[in-house]
């Protein structure tokens, strides 16, 4: 079995997320900042009518030092917003670009060495191996702070 | 039987059968006071027949044989060989309890075998023994499976010969597009064998069979909401437009004990056209008003309006899939669909009206002239859309007699548990209240009264040595005021002793609570730790929980609660709760370039602060209001960078329970309604906000949560 992934670059890195996951990719406009909010929520974006956060998720995987090289300044003109839906509710993730949608079996995501890539491991669900090199998908529910399994994972933010 | 059939009718059994289990619970009650009443007698045979009919229907074999052993005692009374004295009454009470949790389980997807209803059968069948005024007639020893003699009932088994068919504005739609599409109108009469003990069943199961190849237009009597007696089934009419007539014949036809489905085309314009469709329609005097979309007369239809309520509210996905069965549907006067169809065919109208303008520009006409009819329709837009905003709303307003209606035998019960006679007095059960808020009201106010009973009431003698009367009085009322609805809670019970509050917080260590006001005393109920049982019990009148019901009502409802008491002479809680949870008025405000709204439920007025006036260090300021001294926060301070430094400030004076604080900001913009969408817990880390809205120029507004300032005071 093959799944779909939807594939986007953070800081150099590749990472991606289960195409079911996203609703809708936007261009990053309209931002609206809020009071007081968590140091990895944006803003919001109003969505027809509904009030989705953007999430930041440089600072929320703190890969924002942990730049390769001179590839670590996102492009303005290629930066989006992806709309996910998790625990039924919308969000927005800041990301540098959206590359493409990758097939990767299922059992191609491996769960060694997550700790390798200088992101909080228990926000992946693994690494997939590709030609063009290493995808870190990511598990948006403990990424979000929505998984049961982590009450309150945001709370003392 | 699909799986899908058999959803939809355990979800139309569920909609029946609770609220004929309510009836039930209601008339038993008012028999009690009246038992002599031979209409009650009728009307609870009534309500046990028809449960047991439809619960036996869907399988509910053990909740079918409660409900047929309770019609079997009523069917003695009714004929008079049972007198109903107290043990009959209280086995039928017992039944009618029993049969409530049955259905609850039903509802969460659990089933009727579950129970035991071992204790109350046997308590019916002495009850019936016992009661027997003569010796019972044979009939009724040995009551035959289904077989019932209510067909015999005068009065109520008159069945229809020709139905008639009275069309609403929305099924006249119907049939405008079935015609539009080609479809054919047939009037189907459907009649159940004579010898069909339980009709409606049969009748429902042909009605079922044909909503899945057809489109079902009408049924008399209805198979849905406000359903007739069973034996008026006997002979059914459907008017359904389909595509095949031959379908509809198989569908028809593939139901046991049904004794002939008659088929006739009809003339989509004989029902259509206004003049043909008197023919079919009973006139009510003084109910019908002319025009393309009058029609629905002042019956009560059941309107599934989709409307999921559970999903608005805040709970976790999780919590909502408790149950396969959700409540999804709901009851609607179709007065007020007619309003919302009358105001949707207005705003057709302006859409042409705008779209024959733009051609108007094309033409070259004078752009000042259509300028002005713009603006014009603008206006009527505006005028229709707060009028649809208006009747959605009514739309989801329930009378309050829904919770109102379960006190009566509350209040019976736990007297007589208790030893304390009580007279509950009602009034104001006709006020409306969102329905989302009637919901979350019930276990509240149930809890009030049980307290009060519990706690307040005292012993006869004990009320008799205080000079009271020996029966207690509580009673409940609820009124209108404005955009709040006011529950007052009362009863002539012991009170509490604010001195004995007083001494038990500063036991507690909280800070403040030697100077504090008896307002404030009181309010210290509310806390979660103070209404712990060893505490009130001997600070005397209060029970348990009424934290509980703080968060209730001040969290989750956004209301308030007060509590008023004199020693002696009893206690008094008020409840005051917004109209709706979904558009509130609030009061706009600035703080730095943000605006935030503030429920005016919650503002008690404005004022004018002179910096000299505010004293105390930052971050504890405090200033007086009316004598009082109370704390003085600051938007910019809560949210932003602080407060800017000038002599002058604009405050709100916000309003918690019976505390009150000043909140500065920097500017006071205007009161107006706003509408509240929930707010992501991710934005919302301090739980400062109750939820966010979108003005129309798209900017941003948060409403405050004003509950902070209890917070931050304590």
């Amino acid at each position: 079995m093959r799944k779909r992934y939807v594939s986007f670059s953070l800081a150099g890195g590749r990472y991606c997320i289960p195409v079911d996951q996203v609703l809708q990719i936007l261009r990053l406009e309209d931002l609206i900042e809020i009071p007081k909010p968590p140091p990895y929520v944006e803003g919001v974006i109003n969505l027809r009518g509904d009030i989705i956060p953007v999430v930041s998720l440089r600072t929320r995987l703190d890969i924002a030092g942990g730049e390769p090289a001179g590839r670590g300044a996102p492009d303005q003109r290629k930066r989006r917003v992806v709309i996910t839906r998790v625990g039924g509710k919308p969000y927005g993730l800041d990301v540098d670009e959206v590359r493409e949608i990758v097939e990767i079996e299922e059992g191609g995501i491996s769960t060694d060495a997550t700790t390798m890539f200088g992101v909080r491991a228990d926000f992946l669900l693994g690494i997939a191996q590709r030609e063009e090199g290493v995808y870190m998908v990511l598990d948006l529910p403990r990424v979000l702070g929505t998984s049961r399994e982590i009450p309150g994972a945001l709370a003392g933010q | 039987m699909s799986g899908i059939e058999e959803t939809r009718l355990r979800r139309a059994f569920l909609e029946e059968s609770e609220e004929l289990s309510q009836k039930l619970g209601e008339s038993l009650m008012a028999l009690e006071a009246d038992r002599a009443n031979a209409l009650l007698v009728n009307e609870v045979f009534r309500l046990t027949h028809s449960l047991k009919s439809e619960s036996a229907l869907m399988g509910f074999g053990t909740l079918s044989e409660l409900a047929h052993r309770m019609e079997d005692v009523l069917g003695c009374a009714r004929d008079g060989s049972l007198s109903l004295g107290k043990p009959v009454m209280d086995s039928l009470f017992a039944g009618a309890d029993l049969i409530a949790e049955m259905m609850a389980a039903i509802a969460k997807g659990g089933s009727d075998a579950d129970f035991k209803t071992g204790d109350v059968l046997q308590g019916l069948s002495e009850a019936r023994g016992n009661g027997h005024d003569r010796p019972p007639a044979p009939s009724h020893a040995a009551p035959a499976q289904g077989g019932q003699p209510n067909e015999a009932l005068p009065g109520i088994t008159a069945t229809v010969e020709a139905a008639p068919i009275t069309l609403g504005a929305f099924e006249k739609l119907q049939l405008a597009e079935a015609r539009d599409r080609g479809e054919d109108l047939l009037r189907l009469t459907v009649s159940v064998d004579e010898g069909e003990p339980m009709k409606f069943p049969r009748a429902y199961l042909v009605f079922s069979n044909l909503e899945a190849v057809s489109n079902v237009v009408k049924v008399v009597p209805p198979m849905e909401g406000e359903t007739a007696e069973d034996s008026v089934y006997g002979r059914t009419t459907i008017l359904l437009t389909s595509g095949s007539e031959e379908e509809v014949r198989r569908a028809a036809s593939r139901v046991d004990q049904i004794a002939e489905v008659k088929v006739e085309r009809c003339r989509f314009e004989a029902f259509l056209s206004a003049a043909a469709v008197d023919a079919f329609i009973v006139p009510v005097p003084g109910l019908w008003t002319a025009g393309a979309f009058a029609g629905g007369g002042p019956e009560t239809a059941t309107t599934s309006a989709g409307q999921d309520e559970q999903a608005r509210r805040s709970e976790s996905p999780e919590a909502r899939r408790t149950g396969p069965v959700e409540k999804t549907s709901i009851r609607v006067d179709t007065r007020k669909l007619d309003d919302l169809w009358s105001l949707i065919a207005e705003l057709v109208l302006h859409k042409s009206h705008i779209a024959r303008l733009s051609e108007d520009i094309g033409r070259g006409k004078d752009v000042h002239t259509v300028r002005e009819e713009l603006v014009e329709s603008f206006d009527s837009l505006d005028k229709i859309s707060s009028g649809m905003q208006q009747t959605m709303m009514d739309t989801r307003m329930i009378p309050i007699s829904v919770i109102f209606s379960k006190f009566p035998r509350l209040v019976r019960d736990l007297s007589r548990k208790l030893g304390k006679p009580v007279d509950l007095l009602l009034s104001g059960e006709d006020t409306e209240i969102d329905r989302s808020i009637v919901e979350a009201l019930s276990d509240p106010l149930t809890h009030i009264i049980r307290n009060s009973l519990d706690h307040g009431i005292e012993f006869p003698e004990e009320r008799v040595r205080r000079g009271k009367n020996e029966k207690g009085r509580v009673s409940v009322t609820a009124r209108r005021q404005g955009g709040t609805i006011v529950i007052e809670l009362e009863d002539d019970g012991r009170g509490i002793d604010a001195e004995s509050i007083r001494r038990k917080a500063v036991g507690m260590g909280v800070s403040g609570a030697e100077s504090f006001t008896e307002a404030q005393l009181l309010d210290l109920v509310f806390l979660p730790g103070f209404s712990t049982k060893e505490v009130v019990t001997d600070v005397s009148g209060r029970g348990v929980g009424m934290d509980v019901v703080a968060t209730r009502i001040r969290g989750d409802l956004k209301g308030d609660v007060v509590l008023r008491t004199e020693p002696n002479r009893g206690t008094r809680v008020t409840l005051l709760l917004p109209l709706t949870l979904t558009i509130v008025n609030a009061l706009l405000v600035r703080g730095d370039v943000q605006l935030y709204a503030l429920p005016l439920t919650d503002v008690d007025s404005t004022a004018k602060l002179v910096s000299a006036e505010i004293r105390g260090e930052e971050g504890h300021e405090s200033a007086l209001w009316m004598e009082e001294e109370i704390p003085v926060y600051s938007l910019g301070a809560l949210f932003g960078s602080g407060r800017r430094r000038t002599d002058e400030y604009f405050a709100a004076v916000l309003r918690h329970g019976d505390r009150k604080a000043y909140l500065v900001v920097d500017e006071l913009i205007e009161e107006r309604e706003v509408v509240i969408k929930p707010v992501d817990d991710l934005l919302n880390s301090q739980k400062m906000f109750s939820g966010v809205s979108v003005l129309e120029n798209g900017k941003l507004v948060f409403i405050l949560d004003t509950s902070f300032i209890r917070r931050e005071h304590f």
